[in-house]
């Protein structure tokens, strides 16, 4: 351990010992780099060559695509596919995505960490992102300090850490309770010298982290959760798209110099909606906004009211560092529904339910084999979850796709977010993992699903343990962001290149 | 630059460690070596390194003035230097030529022109009223000392602006549905079908100051049905229409695009509702009338004759006391005088009645002189006569009015006042917080009034020795800056002309109080003469008497058109459109009233067609 350690203290108390090093890069060096980061982020808009953005998601257990679908829980009574490579369909489970199916990517039976031993779960947090764990390591073997030795260090750094470090790009770390145990968050990401990169729990800090790197003054609060409908709202909308409606019909008709001011107040009505909480538009399409309108340092961290609520805010923050530029990566992962008690699932009857009564996600729904019980009605609870997830998620992409770039791309065809957990559905197994992309239209073929490995049938790479690791994956990703690497993590465990465009 | 900088930390050090007594030397010195480097950058010197604490001291207000004259010159002289400026506008016509012999054939641009603060506030006022009007808030976009900061085509939508007008919007809508009879009872009436329609189509023309469109209204009522089919109560639906259609650009934009349809090669025609708000928005400062629009309807403004006709008519409604009112203000931005700062010794003399009294005598000077009883440009600007209420007389020294609150006319000292230049409302505004802004003012008389735009210095040269001999205490004002600029041969070029221009209104205090004598008795001396500038080389014993020979010149009067034309163009009028400044201008000549100012608006090209950007 680094002697010059500072002890963190994040909001759940616990006391985790990080590097200096790490501090800063577990903070986001945009939080040091920011200013310059964001000048040269604003030019590079400006010469509309702003590069590819990353936001990796990590949920406990995966987002559901069982490692053999004839087992699926999620197929419980069903039979689900998801499409091949000349068209998509979006599961169930992730019904949310399905009015952006044209800009997602379903991955669909990568080789998972290097599980043969003990648990699949704890090998996978530290190998997940970093392709560095062994084969054959078992949890406690060389296991990080301050995470009661359950999870092997690996040995190299993680996919964020090595992108922000070749793109020259600060990494933002947020966490909601992506943890195991009622302790520690997960350890996922590392830096070089295999030292635990820190995520931001606090979502104040999180906030410093962001707006300290933008100049603008202007002050747009971050957007609240979406209210109730009201007569007021609805006023407001209709006030706004008419004029926003208005005014793109006047653009036309102008000359350069008025159309400047008119897109002025085009971005003045965008903020004003965004301010008073109005989302979308009945009645006109969706107003394109300028990358450079959105990047607005947030008023201030909003207050919160359980774990969704703040994973879709951590979601608000990375919307602000992309645009800005502050930051270009970002891991956001979250878990533990044990605390997620603010969503609802519907039953079978269309009655809502508190996500309370899933009670023990993991022991309850991941092993539910072995529990007996209502596989139908457990079926539904987790959909129910995994659909809060992609809402939040879909919100967010579709947000990025409201946004453009000098060049009329949108920051979600810029930005490929990563859908990804430790397993791939809470089996305990993560030898065919399902991993969806959402977005990156710019740099990626999107509207698809590659079929690695799942069946000998419709193999594309080749057979289920030969055919294509998460390490290839990342492998892929880093050339879609502009910066191939010639190798990542244990290069015995990449099995080839795997072709997104 | 770089050694500016040094300079400024150099002096803000020094000034830390220096004591009070030093501290104006220290200020002196300061400004002498840096004499001309602001110029020479292009940008300002900054002295906010320099502690302010003696700004408000009564005990030593040396500091004070000196301070604040430093800053008047750093930040707003210079900024408004030849040097700085030549760059950053356009020069504007030297020399009005004649119509004859003008060569600028251009004319104004199709363009969207939002509405100034003025503007909105009247056309709501003269649609809702002026109860409603009041609404709406002041933007404060005007400025203070600027010269048309908002009558040009600069204005824009901010999400500030948004934020504001949202609210106010809601004030508005629930305002009409409670007081305007025809939307109330419209609002009220359960089966009228055809009422809404009335209300979208009345209002709507007369907030986008033309008809709307079937498919315009069908989307308002649209938009209206799906909210009350959503729950919205039938009142809070209308308030809705109402909001819609003040916030639509529609609403905030004078629209001047035209179209190519009965246009010459190159030009664009406005259509005839596009001439009445042009015409209204330049003679009003508000929304055409029914008259206008029943013109407009007629297709009779689609011609210099009609337009010709329908401008008689406008500058005989006292709407057009509202125009020249609006177009003073954006010239001279005298209704600064209710928000200027000022030193908290001041502020007791200038308090906020007094502020209001001070606006509403030049509103009433402008309205009575100029519109009503049409005076040559000549009286206007040399009038010793005025309007007071018991406030502003008490504030000019004189006797109480015998109407209270209500302003009657009044004969002022004539060798204290002549005119609107020597009234407190732009004297006030004209000034720092406790300091005249001698420079300041010197170069609105001569940019603003003689349209004097002075040349580039040939060169900058340092200020390379202070003088520390000086006893700031002893010297006034104008001596001060004479020693400063005038001995110097760096500063002297320009300043040699700004300076007397104005010490020529060292007469009047920071608050535009007549004064003889200045720090305890220092007599002023504001006398001078002008040299360069044709039939308005005229010398002068005080500022009133430099209005009252410079109101009668072809210089003076020239500028005040130049400046008129500024005003209905919103742009600075170039060269390149000397023809059209050329028409207005032999209009005035024809009699040189005030109220012929507008008259010519009816000749130029540009008020039928504009050319295509």
């Amino acid at each position: 351990m680094n002697k010059n350690n500072n002890l963190i203290k994040s909001d759940n108390e616990l006391l985790l010992p990080i590097s200096r090093r790490s501090l800063l890069h577990g903070l986001g060096a945009g939080a040091i780099l920011a200013a310059p980061l964001l000048r040269a982020a604003l030019a590079e808009a400006a010469a509309g060559t702003l590069g590819m953005r990353l936001v990796i998601i990590p949920i406990q257990f995966g987002w559901g695509f069982p490692d053999d679908n004839t087992k699926s829980k999620l197929n419980t009574g069903r039979t689900v596919t998801y499409g091949n490579e000349n068209g998509i369909v979006i599961p169930p489970w992730l019904s949310p995505f399905e009015s952006l199916k044209q800009q997602v990517t379903i991955l669909d039976g990568l080789r998972g960490a290097a599980w043969e031993k003990s648990n699949a779960h704890d090998v996978s947090y530290t190998d997940m992102l970093t392709n560095a764990v062994p084969v054959g390591t078992i949890e406690k073997n060389g296991g990080i300090p301050g995470h009661i030795d359950r999870f092997p260090r690996p040995q190299g750094p993680s996919i964020d850490f090595v992108l922000g470090k070749a793109l020259n790009t600060g990494v933002l770390r947020l966490d909601t309770h992506y943890q195991s145990f009622g302790a520690q968050p997960h350890p996922t990401c590392f830096d070089d010298s295999r030292n635990f990169l820190e995520f931001q729990r606090d979502l104040k800090i999180a906030y410093n982290i962001v707006s300290s790197g933008i100049t603008d003054s202007s002050s747009a609060p971050m957007a609240p959760a979406a209210p109730a409908f009201d007569a007021l709202k609805a006023k407001n909308k209709m006030i706004l798209d008419h004029a926003t409606a208005d005014i793109n019909a006047l653009r036309s008709k102008v000359g350069a110099d008025v159309r400047d001011r008119l897109d002025l107040h085009l971005r003045a009505l965008a903020d004003t909606g965004a301010n008073l909480g109005i989302t979308g538009t009945g009645t006109v399409p969706p107003q394109k906004t300028e990358v450079s309108a959105t990047c607005k340092k947030p008023g201030s961290a909003p207050s919160f009211n359980g774990d969704l609520e703040q994973f879709k805010l951590h979601l608000e923050l990375v919307k602000t560092a992309l645009a800005c530029g502050t930051q270009r990566i970002a891991v956001v992962q979250s878990g533990d529904n044990t605390r997620l008690s603010d969503w609802t699932w519907t039953d079978a009857n269309g009655n809502p339910k508190p996500g309370a009564d899933l009670g023990n996600f993991h022991e309850e729904v991941s092993h539910w084999d072995s529990k007996g019980g209502d596989t139908f009605t457990r079926r539904l609870m987790v959909e129910g979850y995994y659909q809060m997830y992609a809402k939040a998620v879909a919100e967010f992409a579709t947000q990025l796709n409201s946004i453009i770039e000098p060049d009329g791309k949108t920051l979600l065809d810029r930005t490929l977010i990563v859908l990804t957990g430790e397993v791939t559905d809470g089996s305990h197994n993560n030898a065919q993992k399902g991993i969806v992309i959402v977005g990156g239209g710019a740099a990626i073929k999107t509207g698809r699903t590659l079929r690695i490995a799942r069946h000998p049938t419709d193999n594309v790479y080749g057979n289920p343990l030969g055919g294509r690791s998460e390490g290839d994956m990342w492998m892929a990703i880093a050339k879609a962001m502009g910066a191939p690497l010639t190798t990542f993590g244990i290069a015995s465990r990449l099995k080839g290149d795997i072709i997104l465009t | 630059m770089q050694m500016a900088n040094k300079s400024r930390v150099f002096y803000s050090i020094l000034w830390k460690n220096s004591t009070h007594v030093f501290k104006p030397l220290l200020i002196l010195t300061f400004l002498l070596l840096s004499c001309g480097k602001g110029a020479s950058s292009g940008t300002s010197l900054n002295l906010r390194h320099i502690p302010q604490n003696t700004k408000e001291s009564s005990v030593i207000n040396l500091p004070t003035q000196i301070n604040e004259n430093i800053k008047t010159l750093n930040q707003d002289s210079l900024n408004t230097h030849p040097n700085a400026m030549s760059n950053a506008t356009k020069q504007i016509l030297d020399v009005i030529p004649s119509v004859a012999t003008c060569s600028g054939k251009e004319i104004l641009p199709a363009r969207l022109w939002r509405l100034s603060e003025s503007q909105y506030i009247n056309t709501i006022s003269d649609i809702f009223g002026q109860t409603a009007a009041n609404l709406f808030p002041k933007l404060g976009e005007k400025g203070v000392k600027a010269s048309f900061p908002s009558s040009g085509q600069s204005l824009a939508v901010s999400a500030a602006f948004v934020a504001k007008m949202i609210p106010a919007g809601e004030a508005l809508s629930a305002y009409a549905v409670a007081q305007i009879p025809d939307i109330k009872n419209c609002a009220a009436s359960v089966q009228d079908s055809m009422c809404l329609v009335n209300i979208i189509t009345n209002y709507g023309q007369k907030l986008w100051r033309r008809p709307l469109q079937k498919a315009e209204t069908d989307k308002l009522l649209g938009a209206a049905a799906s909210l009350i089919s959503a729950g919205a109560t039938r009142t809070e639906a209308y308030r809705a229409i109402l909001e819609t259609l003040i916030h639509s650009p529609h609403f905030w934009y004078r629209s001047e695009l035209g179209s190519s349809a009965g246009a010459p090669a190159g030009r664009v025609k406005l259509n005839d509702y596009e001439v009445a708000s042009f015409l209204s928005y330049t003679v009003w400062d508000g929304p055409p009338d029914e008259a206008l629009y029943a013109l407009a309807a007629a297709g009779t403004l689609a011609n210099q004759a009609g337009v010709q006709k329908a401008m008689e008519r406008m500058l005989k409604d006292s709407k057009s006391a509202r125009g020249l009112i609006g177009f003073f203000d954006e010239w001279t931005g005298y209704s600064g005088v209710e928000n200027v700062p000022k030193s908290a010794e001041l502020s007791v003399i200038l308090d906020a009645p007094t502020r209001e009294a001070l606006k509403l005598e030049t509103d009433q000077f402008i309205r009575e002189f100029a519109f009503a009883q049409n005076m040559l440009a000549k009286e206007f600007f040399s009038s010793s006569e005025t309007f007071l209420n018991n406030t502003s007389a008490s504030f000019y020294g004189m006797p109480a009015a015998a109407s209270g609150s209500q302003f009657v006319k009044v004969s002022l000292p004539p060798e204290k006042r002549a005119g609107p230049f020597t009234q407190a409302s732009f004297l006030a505004a004209q000034s720092g917080l406790g300091s005249t802004s001698l420079s300041h003012r010197g170069n609105f008389v001569l940019k603003e009034t003689l349209c004097k735009e002075m040349k580039k210095p040939d060169g900058i040269a340092d200020a390379t020795e202070a003088d520390n001999s000086l006893d700031l205490a002893k010297l006034t004002n104008r001596q001060i800056f004479e020693k400063l600029h005038s001995s110097k041969p760096a500063c002297a070029s320009c300043h040699k002309i700004l300076d007397p221009a104005g010490a020529s209104l060292e007469n009047f205090d920071p608050i535009g109080r007549f004064r003889t004598t200045e720090k305890g008795g220092l007599v002023i001396d504001s006398s001078g003469s002008f040299v360069d500038l044709g039939d308005a080389n005229v010398a002068f014993q005080t500022g009133v008497y430099l209005y009252r020979a410079l109101a009668g010149t072809e210089r003076f009067q020239s500028c005040l058109v130049k400046k008129y034309s500024q005003n209905v163009f919103g742009q600075v009028p170039e060269e390149k459109f000397s023809c059209e400044v050329a028409k207005l201008n032999e209009v005035f000549l024809a009699d040189k009233k005030m109220g012929s100012l507008a008259k010519g608006i009816s000749d130029i090209e540009s008020v039928l067609f504009r050319s295509i950007p």
